[in-house]
C-alpha cells in the first residue's frame, strides 16, 4: 500500500516536472507575441516585428502569430518605401495600406501625417473625413472642425455632419452639436461607420437611449467578420464611457450582424468573396 | 447472359456506395454527365468548377466510345440510377405486381421531355458556369452523401423516381434523364445492336414484353432506337434462347452472334481506360494565362497547402496578379490542380524578368485590398519553403 503511495507520488511529479518543460515554448511564445502587440501600440515598429517573428519561430504552428509577422513585416517595409521618390498612385496605395493598418492597430498618430499628406493632395470630403477621423482619434476637435468646416456645402454628408457635431460636441458646444445631430439625416441605408459615429455624437450629446439605438444599427450592419473588430472600439470608446457600465451598453454589445458575408458561389465569383480565404469549398 | 449483366449492376452499384460511404471519395468526379456539364467552362474559362475534376471529361470520353460501340449499354450496365429503378421494378413483379405499359405512342412523347429538360440545365450551367441544378439531382443527392446544396426538391425527385419505377420500368431512364438526351444521338449509330431473323421467329412477342426501353423488337430487323441498352433482355426472353431468332452483334461484319463476354470486356476496357487516362495525364483543372509568352519561359512546380477549389484556385491568381510591392512582373501562367489538403500549382514566368523566389513571396504575403480597404492575409502555404527563413538577420529586408 505504502510502496503503491510512492509510486502514484513519483508519478505525479513527474508530470508536473514535465507541464512547464511541454507549455514551455508556447508559454514563451504567447509572451512574444503580446509584447510585440505592446511594442506596436506605441509605435515601435522593429522591435514589435522582431518579437513577432520570435512569437512565430517559437510556435512555429501558431498560424495567427505568422499572420501577425507576415502583416507587420509588410508594413515596415512599406514605412521604408513610401519615404523613397516614386509616382502619386503607387504613393497613394501604399498611404492608403498603411492608414488601414495603423487605424485597424489603433496607433492614430502615425496616420495623422499621412492623412493631412492625403488631404493636401485630394481636397476631398473622404479625405477630409479621414483626417477628420484621426484628428478626433488623437483629440484634436479644433483642428478637426476647421477641416470639415473647410468643405462647401455640396460636399457635406451625413457623415461630414456628424463628425462635424462630434469634434463641436468635444469643444464643448453640447447645443450646435445635438442640432448638428438633428440635421445630419443619417438614413437607412448609411454605413455601419456612420451609423457608429451617430452613437458617438448622440453620446456625447447626453442622448444615451439614442446613442444605443444607432451603435446597435451600426453593429447590424456590420458583417460578422468584422463584428469583434467593433465591439473592442465600442468597449474602449471614451464617448460611451457615461454609459459604459450599464446592462443596456453590454447588452447592444452583443447586438449580431444581419447582413450576410456573402454567400459561396462555389468558385465562380470568389475574387471579391470575403471568406474566401478559409471556406474550404471543395474540400472533401 | 442476365446473370453476367446483374453481376456487372451490382459490381458498379458496390463501387459506387463504397467510394461514397466506405471510402467518402468524391463520386461526383466520375460523373460522365458532369463532364457534359464542365465542358463549356472549361473550353472558354479554363477552369472547373469546385466538385468536377478533369476525370470527368475522360469518363465522359470512355462513355461515348461505349456509345458508339454499345449503344446506351452505360445506363443498362453501369449507372446506379439504372440499376436501383430497374431493381425496385424486378422486386414487386416478384411479388406478383406487373408494370404499367403505356401505350406506344405516349411512351415516346413522354421520352421527349428530356431534350427540353437537358437545354435548360446546360443553358443555365453554361451561362452561370455553375452546377445551377445540383440541388435538384437524385444522384447528386445519393453520392454527395447529402451535399450541403441538395435541396428538398432532390428528395422528391428521388421521391418520384422510386415510385414512378414501381410501376413502369426505368420511368427516369426513358423519359427524363439527360444524360440519355446527350448519349442518344451517338447511340443512334451504335456499331453493334440487336437482329431479328424473321425466318427463325415464331413471332410470340416476348422480347417485346421483356424491353424494358419499350422497344418493339417483334415489329423489327434490327434494333436501330437510341435508347437501346443492350441489356439482351429480349435476346433471354426469345423461346430459342441464345440460337433463336433474336441476336447481338455487329451487323454485316465478323459475324452477327457474338457471345455477351465481349459486351462486357468492352464496357469495362472503355472504364478503366478512362480512369487509368485521368491519372496518368492529369490536365490543369484551372488554368489562366497573363500577356504574351516570351522567348524563353521557366516554370515553377509548387505543392500549395490551402488550394482546394476554383474560388481558391482564382484567389491564387489574384496574388499572382498583385500590383504591389509583391508584384512579379514576369507572370505568364497558372496551371492548377485545385483539390483537398496539398495541391499541385505550375506557375510560367518569364526568367529575365522574376524568379522563383518572388513568386513565392507574391503567394504568401499579404495583400491591402484597396476596393475593400481591407488587409487580406494570404491562405496559402508553400510545402517545402519557409516564409520566415527569408527574414534571417534583417526582418524588414526587401526581397
Ligand atoms: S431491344 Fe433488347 S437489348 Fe435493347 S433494350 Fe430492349 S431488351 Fe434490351
Amino acid at each position: 500500500m505504502q510502496h503503491k503511495v510512492v509510486v502514484n507520488l513519483f508519478v505525479g511529479c513527474v508530470v508536473l516536472a514535465s507541464v512547464p518543460a511541454l507549455a514551455g515554448p508556447a508559454e514563451d511564445a504567447a509572451r512574444a507575441f503580446a509584447d510585440g502587440k505592446a511594442l506596436l501600440a506605441e509605435a515601435k515598429f522593429d522591435e514589435a516585428l522582431k518579437a513577432f517573428v520570435t512569437a512565430a519561430r517559437t510556435d512555429v504552428g501558431n498560424q495567427e502569430y505568422h499572420q501577425t509577422f507576415f502583416m507587420l513585416r509588410q508594413v515596415v517595409r512599406m514605412r521604408k518605401r513610401i519615404q523613397r521618390k516614386q509616382g502619386p498612385d503607387q504613393w497613394m496605395s501604399m498611404a492608403r495600406a498603411l492608414r488601414t493598418f495603423y487605424h485597424d492597430h489603433r496607433i492614430y498618430s502615425e496616420s495623422l501625417p499621412l492623412d493631412r499628406k492625403i488631404h493636401e493632395q485630394h481636397l476631398a470630403p473622404d479625405s477630409a473625413v479621414m483626417l477628420a477621423e484621426t484628428l478626433l482619434a488623437l483629440d484634436k476637435s479644433a483642428e478637426a472642425i476647421e477641416v470639415l468646416g473647410g468643405l462647401g456645402k455640396k460636399d457635406a454628408s451625413p457623415r461630414t455632419s456628424v463628425l462635424l457635431g462630434l469634434a463641436v460636441a468635444r469643444q464643448g458646444r453640447i447645443d450646435e452639436a445635438r442640432a448638428l445631430a438633428g440635421k445630419a439625416n443619417v438614413g437607412n441605408d448609411a454605413g455601419p461607420r456612420v451609423f457608429y459615429e451617430l452613437a458617438r455624437l448622440r453620446a456625447a450629446t447626453g442622448d444615451s437611449q439614442g446613442s444605443l439605438e444607432a451603435l446597435t444599427r451600426s453593429f447590424e450592419l456590420t458583417p460578422p467578420s468584422r463584428l469583434d473588430v467593433l465591439r473592442a472600439e465600442a468597449k474602449d470608446c471614451t464617448d460611451f464611457s457615461a454609459f459604459a457600465s450599464s446592462a443596456d451598453f453590454t447588452k447592444t454589445l452583443k447586438t449580431q450582424s444581419s447582413i450576410e458575408e456573402s454567400g459561396c458561389s462555389k468558385g465562380s465569383t470568389c475574387g471579391n468573396c470575403p471568406k474566401r480565404a478559409t471556406c474550404g469549398c471543395g474540400k472533401e | 447472359m442476365i446473370t453476367a449483366r446483374r453481376v456487372v449492376q451490382f459490381g458498379f452499384l458496390t463501387l459506387t456506395v463504397a467510394g461514397v460511404f466506405l471510402f467518402r471519395g468524391n463520386a461526383e468526379r466520375w460523373c460522365p454527365f458532369g463532364g457534359v456539364e464542365a465542358l463549356h467552362t472549361y473550353v472558354t474559362e479554363g477552369n472547373l468548377t469546385c466538385s468536377l475534376a478533369v476525370s470527368n471529361f475522360y469518363i465522359l470520353a470512355g462513355v461515348l466510345v461505349m456509345t458508339l460501340t454499345l449503344r446506351r449499354a452505360f445506363c443498362g450496365y453501369m449507372c446506379p440510377i439504372g440499376t436501383i429503378s430497374e431493381w425496385l421494378q424486378r422486386g414487386v413483379a416478384r411479388l406478383g405486381v406487373r408494370p404499367v405499359r403505356l401505350p406506344y405512342k405516349l411512351d415516346r412523347t413522354l421520352s421527349l421531355l428530356k431534350y427540353p429538360l437537358v437545354a435548360i440545365i446546360l443553358f443555365f450551367t453554361y451561362k452561370t458556369a455553375e452546377l445551377v441544378f445540383r440541388g435538384f439531382d437524385p444522384c447528386y443527392a445519393l453520392i454527395s452523401r447529402h451535399g450541403e446544396d441538395i435541396t428538398f426538391w432532390a428528395y422528391v425527385v428521388s421521391g418520384g423516381i422510386i415510385a414512378g419505377s414501381l410501376i413502369v420500368v426505368m420511368p427516369f431512364c426513358r423519359w427524363l434523364c439527360p444524360l440519355a438526351a446527350v448519349l442518344n444521338p451517338f447511340s443512334r449509330f451504335g456499331f453493334t445492336r440487336i437482329t431479328r431473323t424473321e425466318e427463325a421467329c415464331v413471332d410470340c412477342g416476348k422480347c417485346a414484353v421483356a424491353c424494358p426501353m419499350a422497344i418493339p423488337v417483334n415489329k423489327v430487323r434490327q434494333v436501330t432506337a437510341a435508347r437501346c441498352l443492350s441489356c439482351l433482355s429480349c435476346i433471354e426472353a426469345c423461346p430459342a434462347g441464345e440460337t433463336g431468332a433474336v441476336s447481338w452483334g455487329p451487323p454485316g461484319l465478323v459475324g452477327r452472334r457474338w457471345p455477351v463476354g465481349i459486351l462486357i470486356a468492352v464496357l469495362l476496357f472503355c472504364t478503366a481506360t478512362a480512369v487509368a487516362a485521368s491519372y496518368l495525364f492529369p490536365l490543369p483543372s484551372f488554368t489562366k494565362t497573363r500577356g504574351r509568352k516570351p522567348a524563353e519561359t521557366a516554370t515553377a512546380e509548387l505543392a500549395i497547402h490551402n488550394l482546394a477549389c476554383r474560388g481558391n484556385a482564382n484567389l491564387l491568381m489574384y496574388y499572382l496578379e498583385r500590383d504591389d510591392m509583391f508584384e512579379i512582373p514576369g507572370f505568364i501562367k497558372l496551371e492548377a490542380w485545385p483539390g483537398p489538403g496539398t495541391a499541385r500549382a505550375r506557375i510560367t514566368y518569364d526568367p529575365l524578368r522574376c524568379d522563383e523566389a518572388t513568386i513565392k513571396h507574391a503567394i504568401t504575403e499579404p495583400y491591402y485590398d484597396a476596393l475593400g480597404g481591407l488587409w487580406r492575409l494570404s491562405p496559402f502555404q508553400i510545402e517545402g519553403y519557409d516564409p520566415l527563413g527569408t527574414t534571417e538577420g534583417d526582418t524588414t529586408r526587401d526581397p
